[in-house]
């Protein structure tokens, strides 16, 4: 009896999350990310470089870095 | 000391247990959940390891999860900045994905599995990889590969193994990727991203690389095999459904190939460009290769993450680089994450001893001949059975003698993707109609796709030109991740197996690892003079590889396969029907397995 109200506010609520998301890409996440653009290169699309190998950068060697999910 | 490794919510969840650095069992959840790369929570996988380890999760010192999430999360959202406006659909649809699920992979697991906060740790997805590799493997010291499609940001390392640490020296970063240019491809030529790779490899030896010089206007290959792609021509990196561009498609000069024709045609066009990213990824894997030993002066190789699952690759390793042998995880994609976080966590976070090397991979469930007796007469199922297993590897022997397309069943099932003669279809590889047969009666499958032969270990050269490990050991062709020429003059021998470009996907069999199934092959070999028979994985096509005798029951009846062998007991076509209470899915064509980068 239940489920079709269940279903119905679980599509509901992905439309207004949808709905939500797309206003927070816009209004906050714009200056971030036109700023974001301007200044880097984060997945190196400019100027291939001679090797796109970096340096292994992860911290991850006692327990206490291992309990972390960063 | 027990530690679980866990790996999921990308695709493929898996779970794995391990003893002291020996690994007692694991399994991707797909097998008991019936669900084709499943990628949720493994909670099925995990009570078979507890199972089969004998312990309550209580007893387990640490539970590893294979990557870092909020890393990943990062990587997202830098992604999504940086390639703002056009990433809006795909940041929704992550955003929601994450929010909901993958947010919370700490406090699913805490609640799920009712540990305290202190024992459960994160490995790095790569890091993953590369312990599921070398700690496996036989090798003190090694040069250490990883090669997929996107961990956090990581897409391929290069590291060194010593004893129980692993330094990972360089990486490469989303979005140049192997993995991901590899499966921009399979997208072009019309399969699905993440399950239609095997079908573009099986698919490349009908064409001639005639197209390299196109895909190379959209790539650089660096000296040291790392890659860098013009992301103009790429699309997965801000769209949740095109994997390139139409520039991607105006340097190929044809647009990609429509996903409704499946199977059906064989463009020779889309044949050429299989084989011609082939040979890139082939070029590229080479000097990586080539580049790890250069760079940590080991000769031996240990590789894993989804790549490492092109065979042809890796014989080409062996053969044409400075590499002598090769250890290639038997789960090299993301399910041997599972095993490989625990490792990584035993190993090289606690500093404990090395464990025996990883030589078969024989591990997940099994069931007895009392088991198999109780399921058979319980459903009223007609059978012959054999008391001892030399009367019963005739009656094999001679089924395929006779022509007869078998499943057989027996002993535990194999961790990763290939079928390796637990839960395997079988036949004569001498037939010349057999490849035909088995694709369209029995896998239901494209009926170019090859079949690969299971050979005695021992006698593997004789049919093959195997590659030249000094030590005969081939790693890879245990667990049938080489593809190698068959020998010229046995082609005819065995035209079952043998692809169109006189190659096959070999897997060569141990006495010590599958006495049972190297016994069989014996005999065969005995009896007809050629010690090969074509092995399949057991499933039809969609459908997980089966793990119970129920399943394999219900798989028997549903193909046209002429006889079932569960352990020693055989039952023939006459008693097929299928048992409803045992639950069947096939994943179909358009079913997501999931995001591409997410
Ligand atoms: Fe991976």
């Amino acid at each position: 009896m239940f489920q079709p109200v269940t279903q119905f506010l679980e599509r509901f609520g992905n439309v207004v999350g949808r709905t939500l998301l797309s206003v927070i890409y816009w209004v906050a996440l714009a200056p971030i990310a036109v700023f974001y653009k301007l200044f880097t290169d984060a997945l190196m699309v400019k100027s291939p470089p001679s090797s796109t190998y970096c340096d292994w950068s992860q911290v991850n060697e006692t327990l206490d870095d291992a309990r972390r999910q960063d | 000391m027990y530690i679980l490794g866990l790996s999921f919510y990308y695709h493929d969840g898996s779970a794995a247990i391990i003893k002291d650095g020996v690994v007692l069992a694991a399994g991707e959840e797909e097998r008991f959940s019936r669900r084709k790369h499943d990628p949720g929570f493994p909670g099925k996988a995990i009570d078979f390891c507890l199972k089969t380890a004998g312990i309550t999760i209580d007893q387990v010192d640490y539970v590893v999860f294979y990557e870092k999430p909020f890393v990943k999360f990062e990587r997202l959202l830098l992604t999504a900045f940086s390639t703002f406006p056009r990433s809006l659909k795909v940041f929704r649809e992550a955003m929601l994905a994450w929010m909901q699920k993958k947010l919370w992979v700490r406090s699913l697991i805490l609640k799920n599995l009712g540990i305290p906060k202190s024992k459960l740790l994160f490995a790095d997805h790569h890091m993953s990889h590369a312990s599921a590799a070398f700690f496996c493997s036989p090798f003190d010291e090694a040069a250490v590969l990883t090669l997929d499609g996107a961990g956090e940001w990581t897409t391929s390392t290069l590291g060194h193994g010593k004893d129980t640490k692993i330094d990972l020296l360089k990486e490469m970063r989303f979005p140049h990727s192997v993995g991901l240019l590899y499966s921009s491809f399979t997208a072009y030529c019309g399969f699905e991203v993440n399950e239609g790779e095997y079908k573009l490899m099986g698919m490349a030896p009908y064409g001639e690389p005639k197209y390299i010089d196109r895909i190379k206007k959209m790539i650089r290959i660096n000296d040291d095999g790392s890659l860098w792609q013009d992301m103009k021509y790429f699309a997965y990196h801000w769209s949740a459904t095109n994997s390139y561009t139409p520039a991607f498609e105006e340097v190929m000069g044809r647009p990609g190939r429509d996903p409704a024709l499946e199977d059906k045609s064989l463009d020779p066009f889309y044949c050429d460009v299989a084989m011609s990213i082939q040979r890139v990824t082939e070029e590229i894997v080479m000097r990586m290769a080539q580049n790890a030993v250069n760079v940590t002066g080991c000769k031996r190789l240990c590789m894993a993450g989804g790549v490492a699952l092109n065979s042809v690759a890796n014989a080409k390793i062996i053969n044409e680089t400075d590499v002598e042998e090769l250890y290639v995880h038997p789960a090299a994609g993301d399910d041997g994450g599972a095993v490989g976080a625990a490792m990584w966590a035993y190993n090289h976070l606690l500093g404990k001893p090395r464990a025996p090397a990883l030589d078969h991979a024989y591990l997940g469930s099994e069931y007895s001949h009392a088991e198999i007796e109780e399921f058979l007469s319980e459903h009223d199922i007609a059978f012959e059975k054999y008391d001892t297993d030399e009367e019963f590897f005739d009656v094999v022997t001679e089924d395929l003698i006779a022509g007869k397309v078998g499943g057989w069943f027996r002993g535990r099932f194999e961790w990763g993707p290939r079928a390796l003669g637990s839960r395997s279809i079988i036949a004569d590889a001498r037939s010349t109609e057999m490849k035909e047969i088995v694709n369209a009666k029995i896998k239901f499958r494209e009926a170019f796709r090859p079949f690969a032969p299971s050979v005695l270990h021992e006698r593997a050269g004789e049919y093959f030109e195997m590659p030249n490990d000094p030590s005969g050991e081939h790693w890879p062709a245990r667990f049938m991740l080489y593809v190698v020429p068959v020998r010229e003059e046995k082609r005819d021998a065995i035209p079952a197996i043998t692809h169109v470009d006189g190659s096959g996907r070999l897997q060569t069999v141990m006495k010590d690892s599958n006495p049972d199934y190297h016994r069989m092959i014996e005999l065969f070999g005995e009896k007809t003079g050629v010690p090969v028979v074509l092995n399949t994985s057991f499933n039809l096509k969609g459908e997980p590889i089966v793990e119970t005798p129920a399943q394999a029951f219900n798989t028997f009846s549903r193909s046209e396969m002429d006889v079932l062998y569960l352990q020693n007991y055989v039952v023939r076509k006459e008693a097929k029907k299928i048992i409803h209470d045992t639950p069947f899915m096939l994943r179909h064509e358009g079913d997501r397995v999931a995001e591409m980068v997410s």
